[in-house]
């Protein structure tokens, strides 16, 4: 019930945060915008990974975009991994033209980098 | 003897000892030195008396002699444990001249806690004590605590029916504001909505438009239950304001400033927002919404996937309106993800558009009819979603 939603690791200037909960939704969101806001810190460059995430509802969805608009418009935000569901929900909400979306953490190090 | 001043034992006088012995002189000499020791003491002469003593004022610790005239110890140990009252905790210690396993063994099987051999030790009687003393506490703060979160349960579960009455009367008055299925100007229209949790976030509404048009939206506001459901109503109002300017642009907008106000919750919503002409024409504005579907009277399904972003997620110029011809007998489909993507078995928008196909020389009610059956039949328990329908159909 109280594990962690979030993994953080810093890769140089890049933050990284990894998705630990198999679910992004209502009853996830509230603890992944505090343990977000408290990894990030002034972090202006960010990988989120969700690899492990086989579901995010529309409040999740929120939340993932709150974490992207924490850096704009400076800062960079990146997204590994995301599945097939979160793909989808993606570009039925138009989401993926703003976003930036990479199918592997390490290629969206790369890019959060350049 | 620093480790038992340093462990956290309770003060000897808050726990109570009674002493059974028929040695006169053996039962003073020990009631004494307990006493000394500071705890409260209280002695009966044989097995009988000590059980009166017992159940008229229970004790704690119970420290008892083998043998004794009537009533043995064992016996007043068995007596005692069967009229140990539920929550009540009893240590008794067992004083025998025997030291042989088998003695020791009937007084353990028979609910001794501890052992003492006589002549007595007094300091092994001590540590007996002092152990009987930390288990009376600890016991007593188990006791409390359960009677705390018995209290916390009680408050919570009143909570609850509270808030559960509350959400009742809450989704009675938001039912009240869904329109009743009619003609309405150049449309017809019906609805399907089954919100997740009692109250949801989905919310749509068909008004008449100056000139003989009409105007509908379906929105889903992120999240569900009351605070989704509060967010939804208040926007209804501002969303019928393009009934009258017919601007969808500049509702939309509107809409998207007040959400994106609100930023402590990331609050936002899908929206699609439909004019129809008198001459079959419909403008349509869609932000995120799950494309609509446009089924032409002669057949054809259409999924109008152009649009933009959800509105009050990303402040970004909300999307431009497409413009299509609605000839009489075509019907649009306005719904929320929860449709396709609710149940244990989801209907998928390929189930969508079989559904549409199947019902197109139905009635709109009888589609409805259909949409709902198919729903029930998938949910295989509680929704995880709002699941709601609009069919707007041009009846000229």
């Amino acid at each position: 019930m109280n594990a962690p939603v979030l993994a953080a690791e810093r890769h140089d200037e890049v933050a990284v945060l990894s998705v630990l909960a198999p679910r992004l939704d209502a009853s996830a969101a509230p603890r992944f915008r505090a343990e977000a806001s408290e990894a990030t810190g002034d972090a202006r460059r960010i990988v989120l990974d969700l690899a492990k995430v086989e579901f995010v509802d529309s409040t999740g969805l929120g939340a993932l975009i709150g974490l992207m608009k924490s850096v704009a418009p400076t800062g960079v935000f990146v997204l590994a991994g995301a599945g097939r569901q979160v793909t989808k929900l993606l570009s039925a909400t138009k989401l993926d033209r703003v976003l930036n979306m990479e199918p592997d953490l390490s290629q969206a190090l790369s890019r959060a980098r350049r | 003897m620093d480790w038992l001043r340093s462990s956290p034992l309770s003060r000897p006088s808050q726990v109570s000892v009674l002493v059974a012995d028929d040695d006169p002189i053996v039962r003073e000499l020990i009631a004494a030195q307990i006493e000394a020791l500071g705890y409260e003491v209280r002695t009966a002469e044989d097995g009988q008396a000590a059980a009166a003593a017992a159940l008229a004022n229970w004790p704690d610790v119970l420290v008892t002699d083998w043998s004794m005239p009537g009533m043995d110890g064992i016996e007043l140990i068995r007596h005692l444990r069967a009229h140990c009252a539920p929550g009540r905790y009893l240590h008794v210690i067992l004083m025998t001249t025997s030291s042989a396993a088998e003695a020791i063994g009937a007084g353990l099987a028979a609910g001794a806690d501890d052992y003492v051999p006589k002549p007595l030790d007094m300091m092994r009687l001590q540590l007996g004590l002092a152990s009987a003393g930390r288990l009376v506490q600890l016991q007593g703060q188990l006791q409390r605590k359960n009677q705390r979160l018995e209290r916390a349960h009680n408050r919570l579960r009143d909570a609850y029916r509270m808030t559960r009455r509350d959400l009742q009367a809450a989704a009675a008055s938001q039912r009240r504001l869904l329109p009743d299925p009619r003609q309405e100007g150049p449309i017809r229209f019906d609805w399907l909505c089954l919100p997740s949790n009692l109250i949801g976030g989905d919310l749509f509404d068909v008004a008449p438009r100056p000139g003989g048009g009409a105007f509908a939206f379906h929105i889903d506001v992120a999240g569900h239950g009351v605070p989704a459901a509060l967010r939804s109503t208040f926007l209804h109002d501002r969303l019928l304001r393009a009934a009258g300017s017919g601007d969808l642009r500049q509702t939309a907008t509107e809409i998207s400033d007040i959400l994106l106000e609100d930023a402590a919750d990331d609050s936002y919503c899908t929206a699609a927002l439909a004019l129809f002409d008198p001459q079959g024409v419909l403008t349509l504005l869609q932000a995120g919404h799950p494309a609509p579907r446009l089924l032409r009277r002669g057949g054809g399904i259409t999924a109008l996937e152009e649009g933009g972003l959800p509105l009050g997620l990303i402040d970004v110029p909300v999307p431009e309106p497409l413009t299509l011809a609605f000839e009489p007998g075509d019907r649009l489909f306005l719904y929320s993800d929860g449709l396709v993507d609710c149940g244990s078995e989801p209907l998928g928008e390929d189930g969508l558009d079989a559904l549409i196909e199947e019902s197109s020389a139905l009635e709109l009610s009888v589609v409805i009819d259909r949409f709902k059956a198919a729903m029930v039949e998938r949910k295989g328990g509680p929704l995880s979603d709002d699941v709601s329908l609009l069919v707007i159909e041009n009846s000229r």
